[in-house]
């Protein structure tokens, strides 16, 4: 279990991470999302011991990262911009891993061969930016990771690469309880393979909840009322947004469907259906409620 | 469970050898031509001399100590900084440094062994280089191994300070082209910046002398301290009693690498950096690489410490380049040199907060401490011409010295020795206080330019060193005083009191006599004379001259004494050397051998065969230099009986 406690850190005055909690179950696929600049990647360094905190705990099964070999041993990562020496092949990278990671499994690696289908031995600067980003699965994989770190993970992979990558990555995570938690834009993808999710905004975690009681807990509404106007609404209701096209109003409401249905069904309208809410949209309203939405700009 | 601290790790060291083995390679083959393959060469073509294997051995062990001990210090110095740029270039990027520390491993470990890794390189190489020079010496039965083993411990110490010295610059710097910026300047920083104030100083303050004193900062610039400390010389003599009962002074042949002490005590200090490097590095956040410095509490001094060497540096060129039409003629200004010192401070200033901020605007955050370094700057150039210290009309208390060395030249004689009798310091401290007494007109004298008559007479170097009862030493020099004949008679004038400093007992007996004032401290080994003659309007007319025996040196030696004693030794004047305006002079050169013990002792050789040889010459011989004018009737008594009559010739 990866668990992270007010964690502060600031870059020449800037409060890059501002008292940012996170707390990822055991054998948990994590998605750290948020607008850029949020903190998401610094939060990152931070777990793999990168970068050392000013103040707050980051803590692995209850053992604190920063200079512990141990823990470090039990946590691979793929960084957004993975290193890799500029001399070296793919096979070079391995026995460098290979000192680093006792339990660095080779068995895995000559398995690994056939999905990759990299030449081993060619230099990875030659690489392509997508081949690159497969060799770095293929190591951390091999490290046989309790804790898989991954920021932007399939940035430069073709669809059928990220497909094989998140089909490896969800094997691992049932056949072993890997503890995965990854940092991406692309919440399309993070809705397929996240059970828990965790919006950041100018260096804080907004929320974080499993993926179901996310959804749950936010309604989408398309509501036809009596009349063109909308009627007063119960001021206990937690409107995140309203838009509306001719007499159909959508609006969105934090809360669960069941007592939000209820509450508007005393206004009588003449249509109401509650529409499920994609992760995309969970993350608009969440932050346009926290000063983060799409302006309408006239250029 | 928090693992337990390991310093090593094996997989990293061997990525670092396999990383770098280009740079190792080269360091090495350059060490292989620069030893083995020279000796290879050195002990072919002499192996054609038969039997002179210990005669090639010596000149061998001086050129391996000499490769040990200045090929070492440059080989290490370049290199040093190379190796530690290649261990710890992973610093200076951002991916790679967060690819580094992202591994399992602690910062203690990466600096423990990417440290080891660059030293096992450096010093593997120089092994192997002398043990390849120890072979090809050995085939040519040249083999010295004390001084094989000697001057590759030389090249060791010496890699051990400056690697470790290196990456002490990289622990601080976050930009890899900076640490060999850094590096170099901090190995003359010291020299350079000591040099630049008493450059400064010299140019406000009278008499200020900080040119002669010896440089006080040299141990802090590494390089240049080893370069003078360093010297491979002759063995120190050894005294034997030979068969016939004489005592001989012998020289080995044999060859000895001073300055070892100092490599020792700068390894040491290497050691000391290495560690100091890995608490920085441990302090070291990642997100750092990049930056020019790296270390809070450096950040500043590094912004100042350029400010202030631009100042010093930059700013007295640019003072030279716009001002120096006017030096000639001593006209210093200070308001020119302070503004040009603080253009080029602030200007160092500025670019320091660019290059700390990664920015072009740095005016509004720099601009107090701009504010802050030009008052302080300003402040120092002001106190220091107006000598807030006290140092230009400071003259040592007789009482407080033990002793004064002298260095006067003029338009007529000139003196260098050094005092120690009461009179001849209280004459020193008179002439000096009249010199001070005297500062507005000679520093009026130097503003004009002025012509030298028969009257009128220069100094043109008076420096004075005292060494005070409590080992301080004091130190001024003046150039160029200008005095007059009329000033002779003005008590407290710089021509009356100098010119009784060069008459004074101490000052007439050295001038007479030199080292053999003092009696029965020397040997006479002979001598050379060579007598002129002028003719009646004082040209030169023709001269003779010819070597001296021991006796006949002896007899001289005594002659003048009598002299000297007697008053009959010419009086030195600031304006004109009498003595070569006689009717005729004598000069002689008289040679001696200083005793010690009380017994007279000269040197042997050893030839090539390590036989003692018999001495030639008196090769530890001295000599002084000394006038015999018309009035020295005992000097000239006892040249006659050698037969050099005069004038008859």
């Amino acid at each position: 279990m990866i668990e992270i406690r007010d964690l502060v850190k600031t870059f020449d005055g800037f409060a890059a991470l501002d008292g940012a909690s996170v707390s990822v179950p055991q054998g948990a696929i994590y998605g750290l999302v948020g607008p850029n600049g949020a903190g998401k990647s610094t939060l990152l360094r931070h777990l793999t011991g990168v970068y050392r905190q000013d103040s707050g705990s980051i803590a692995v099964d209850g053992e604190q990262v920063w200079e512990n070999v141990a823990v470090k041993r039990r946590i691979a990562s793929i960084p957004d911009d993975w290193y890799y020496f500029m001399q070296s092949s793919i096979r070079d990278m391995m026995k460098f891993y290979r000192g680093f990671y006792p339990q660095f499994n080779m068995e895995r690696y000559e398995k690994l061969r056939s999905v990759f289908s990299l030449d081993e031995k060619q230099l990875i600067r030659r690489l392509s930016k997508g081949m690159q980003k497969q060799a770095a699965f293929w190591l951390a994989m091999c490290c046989m990771p309790d804790c898989l770190i991954l920021d932007e993970p399939v940035d430069g992979l073709d669809p059928v690469m990220r497909r094989q990558v998140w089909s490896l990555i969800m094997q691992d995570v049932a056949e072993r309880g890997t503890t995965v938690l990854v940092s991406s834009h692309n919440l399309r993808e993070l809705e397929d393979v996240c059970d828990h999710v965790g919006i950041m905004n100018k260096g804080r975690v907004l929320l974080e909840r499993s993926l179901s009681e996310l959804q749950d807990n936010t309604v989408k509404l398309q509501i036809v009322f009596k009349g063109d106007a909308v009627p007063e609404l119960p001021t206990e209701l937690n409107m995140l947004h309203e838009s509306h096209l001719g007499r159909v109003f959508t609006i969105i409401f934090r809360g669960s469907t069941q007592q939000i249905t209820e509450r508007l069904a005393a206004l009588d309208p003449v249509y109401m259906e509650a529409v499920p809410l994609t992760l995309e949209e969970i993350f608009i309203y969440e932050l346009g409620g926290a000063d983060y939405a799409v302006r309408d700009i006239v250029l | 469970m928090q693992s337990v601290t390991s310093f090593f790790d094996r997989a990293l060291f061997r990525r670092d050898l396999q990383r770098f083995w280009p740079l190792w390679f080269g360091y090495t083959l350059l060490w292989l031509l620069i030893l083995p393959l020279t000796l290879l060469n050195q002990l072919a073509r002499a192996s054609w001399i038969s039997h002179a294997g210990w005669h090639i051995a010596k000149e061998i062990s001086h050129d391996v100590l000499a490769i040990g001990a200045y090929g070492g210090l440059a080989m290490a110095a370049i290199f040093g900084i190379f190796f530690a740029m290649a261990m710890f270039s992973y610093l200076t990027a951002p991916r790679a440094t967060q690819g580094f520390h992202s591994m399992p491993v602690r910062r203690e470990t990466l600096y423990a062994t990417n440290y080891l890794a660059g030293l096992a390189c450096m010093v593997s190489s120089i092994v192997l280089a002398f043990a390849l020079a120890g072979v090809t010496a050995a085939l040519f039965d040249a083999l010295d191994l004390a001084a094989f083993g000697t001057a590759c411990l030389a090249a060791v110490l010496a890699v051990v300070f400056f690697y470790s010295f290196a990456v002490l610059c990289m622990m601080f710097t976050g930009q890899i082209l900076a640490a060999p910026v850094f590096y170099g300047i901090l190995n003359f920083l010291a020299v350079g910046m000591e040099y630049l104030v008493r450059n400064f100083a010299g140019t406000f303050l009278y008499g200020y002398s900080g040119y002669m004193a010896p440089e006080t900062f040299t141990i802090l610039s590494p390089i240049w301290r080893l370069a003078q400390a360093l010297s491979v010389r002759a063995a120190p003599d050894v005294d034997l009693i030979l068969s016939d009962g004489t005592r001989q002074i012998v020289s080995s042949g044999g060859y000895v690498l001073y300055g070892m002490e100092w490599l020792g005590v700068y390894a040491a200090v290497g050691v000391v950096f290495a560690l100091l490097g890995l608490l920085v590095y441990r302090k070291r956040p990642s997100e750092v690489s990049g930056s020019i410095v790296t270390v809070a509490w450096a950040r500043p001094v590094f912004k100042y410490g350029v400010a202030l060497c631009a100042a010093f540096s930059v700013g007295q060129l640019v003072y030279y380049l716009i001002f120096g039409i006017n030096l000639t003629s001593g006209e210093y200004s200070l308001a020119g040199t302070i503004a040009c010192m603080l253009f080029a401070g602030l200007l160092g200033y500025f670019a320091a907060e660019m290059l700390l901020e990664k920015s072009f605007r740095v005016w509004r955050k720099g601009r107090v401490g701009a504010v802050v370094f030009s008052a302080v700057l300003v402040c120092f150039g002001v106190g220091m011409s107006l000598d807030l210290t006290g140092f230009e009309g400071y003259v040592p208390a007789a009482e407080r010295v033990e002793s004064v060395s002298v260095y006067l030249s003029s338009t007529g004689d000139y003196f260098h020795g050094k005092f120690s009798e009461p009179e001849s310091v209280g004459a020193a401290l008179a002439a000096h206080r009249a010199v001070i007494a005297d500062k507005d007109r000679q520093l009026a004298y130097r503003d004009r330019a002025t012509e030298e008559s028969g009257d009128t007479a220069r100094i043109y170097s008076f420096e004075l060193n005292y060494t005070l009862t409590d080992g301080r030493v004091v130190r001024r020099s003046y150039k160029d005083c200008h005095i007059t004949a009329a000033e002779l008679r003005e008590a407290g004038s710089i021509a009356q009191t100098a010119t009784a400093l060069l008459n004074c007992p101490e000052a007439a007996r050295s001038r007479a006599l030199g080292e053999l004032a003092k009696d029965g401290s020397y040997t006479i080994t002979g001598g050379y004379y060579n007598a002129f003659r002028n003719d009646e309007e004082g040209a030169y007319a023709g001269n003779i001259d010819g070597e001296l025996t021991a006796a006949q040196a002896s007899t001289l030696v005594s002659a003048l004494r009598r002299d000297y004693e007697a008053g009959r030794t010419a009086n030195a004047s600031l304006f004109e050397d009498t003595r070569y305006n006689a009717r005729f002079r004598v000069e002689l050169e008289l040679w001696y051998i200083p005793r010690s013990d009380g017994k007279t002792v000269g040197t042997a050789m050893v030839n090539d065969y390590g036989e003692i040889t018999k001495p030639s010459s008196p090769a530890a011989s001295r000599s002084i230099y000394v006038i015999v004018t018309p009035d020295m009737t005992e000097a000239l008594g006892a040249l006659a009986e050698m037969g050099v009559e005069m004038p008859a010739f």
